[in-house]
């Protein structure tokens, strides 16, 4: 039985809607993830390490005049790479907390881009996959495939006709030399997208 | 008999003995036939008579087998169908017999150099592929050739096949097995990170290659040449 090494990313957002809408978006990304959502970051104050994960989210307006708490807590889990989400205009010093900004009114596509910006140095994944030109969308097909879903629930998944996703297997097939669905199983493993257990 | 154009390097009059020096592929060509190796100073038209070969199937056969796609195939007619059939048996025979348990070693060999997940799920792909090869070829040995020499009445009168069975039943089973083996390819010459087993690899690949080659031109035959004779003699008795 196929799983993936997760990766754990936390939100730290009070809305439910907005918390709702992250995680929606998270379940389309090609990486593996495990997504949980806290209302305030005192929960990770005094996380032991090993607990802390690779990505947090975090509504930028949840550091106001808390900069020095969310500095502290960064400091105790320093692999750790921290998103801001901003509805508009924010000072400088607040958004030099974080690694990186989502906007509010940002596509799917970008949001998706810059987590897995973030989270490219855990998955060496990207950069083979990219040696063939697999674009993120292939990958995700790829990924999807590989664990088992048919065309028609990777559809459902991605939000995508049933007739670009065979697209892009086609293209998939081509940029790999690989057809077959068990063949790209064993070309996903190779590539670190999936491990087995 | 309309006889071909004589096109390219391979003419009646052309030495066997030097065609298949340069051509060693065509080796395995002369297995199939169960013609022997022994080539004296035989002309290709001159080794045919003696083999009782139709000449154009031959000359069709010695450029499928360099590598040359015949623009034309000949008319086969139901006295060559015999030699065909016998030919794609001896040719199961070569891929049962000698290429898997070859290959197969191959594969266990490059696992003892290389011990990860992925050489031991391509053992277990190639196992799996080469079920599916092993299932088409006792199709065709135990159904489709059966029914094809009862046709033309060369079974002697043994065959117990359903006479319900027709050639598009087989066109329709005819699936493209080639594929995987040249995903198999792929992933062991550009995916699959290489620990200490190139040498294993590369006579892997090789072995790989060899085998894709007549099981493309087993396919091209059965397809272009087997089928459509077959469908014509249906047809006839139609």
């Amino acid at each position: 039985m196929m799983t993936s090494k997760n990766a754990q990313i936390l939100i730290v957002e009070q809305s439910e809607i907005i918390g709702g809408g992250l995680i929606a978006m998270m379940q389309q990304c090609a990486f593996p993830l495990t997504v949980q959502r806290i209302t305030d970051i005192e929960a990770l104050t005094d996380l032991p390490q090993h607990l802390a994960p690779e990505l947090v989210i975090m509504n930028v307006q949840q550091a106001i005049n808390r900069i020095r708490q969310v500095r502290s807590i960064r400091k105790s889990m320093p692999e750790t790479k921290w998103l801001g989400l901003s509805g508009g205009w924010n000072d400088e010093e607040l958004l030099s907390v974080f690694d990186a900004i989502l906007q509010i009114n940002d596509t799917t596509d970008t949001i998706r881009q810059k987590i897995h910006e973030q989270l490219q140095p855990i998955f060496p994944a990207e950069q083979a996959l990219h040696q063939d030109n697999l674009s993120e969308r292939e990958t995700e097909v790829l990924f999807h495939l590989v664990n088992g879903l048919q065309n028609k629930e990777i559809a459902d998944k991605l939000n995508i006709s049933i007739h670009t996703v065979i697209s892009h297997r086609k293209n998939i097939s081509l940029k790999t030399g690989i057809k077959s669905q068990a063949g790209l199983v064993i070309y996903a493993l190779s590539n670190k997208l999936i491990s087995l257990e | 008999m309309k006889r071909l154009l004589q096109e390219g390097v391979v003419r009646q009059e052309t030495k066997m003995a030097d065609l298949v020096s340069q051509y060693p592929t065509l080796l395995m060509l002369l297995e199939h036939l169960d013609t022997g190796f022994l080539l004296h100073d035989d002309t290709v038209a001159r080794y045919a008579e003696t083999h009782q070969i139709n000449l154009d199937l031959f000359m069709v056969l010695i450029r499928l087998y360099i590598g040359d796609k015949p623009s034309k195939v000949p008319e086969i007619n139901s006295m060559d169908l015999p030699r065909i059939v016998m030919f794609l048996k001896r040719c199961h025979q070569y891929y049962k017999e000698e290429k898997y348990p070859e290959i197969n070693q191959l594969i266990r060999a490059l696992y003892e150099m290389n011990h990860s997940p992925e050489i031991r799920m391509i053992d277990r792909f190639f196992n799996e592929y080469f079920e599916e090869v092993l299932e088409h070829l006792h199709y065709e040995d135990d159904v489709v050739f059966p029914y094809i020499l009862k046709l033309i009445g060369e079974d002697g009168g043994t065959s117990t096949t359903d006479a319900e069975f027709s050639v598009r039943e087989y066109r329709d089973h005819h699936s493209d097995i080639e594929s995987k083996l040249s995903d198999l390819k792929a992933l062991l010459l550009k995916h699959v990170e290489v620990r200490n087993d190139r040498i294993i690899r590369r006579k892997l690949l090789l072995k790989l290659a060899e085998l894709e080659v007549d099981l493309t031109i087993h396919s091209l035959i059965e397809e272009n040449m087997l089928i459509p004779a077959v469908e014509q003699i249906e047809q006839g008795n139609a």
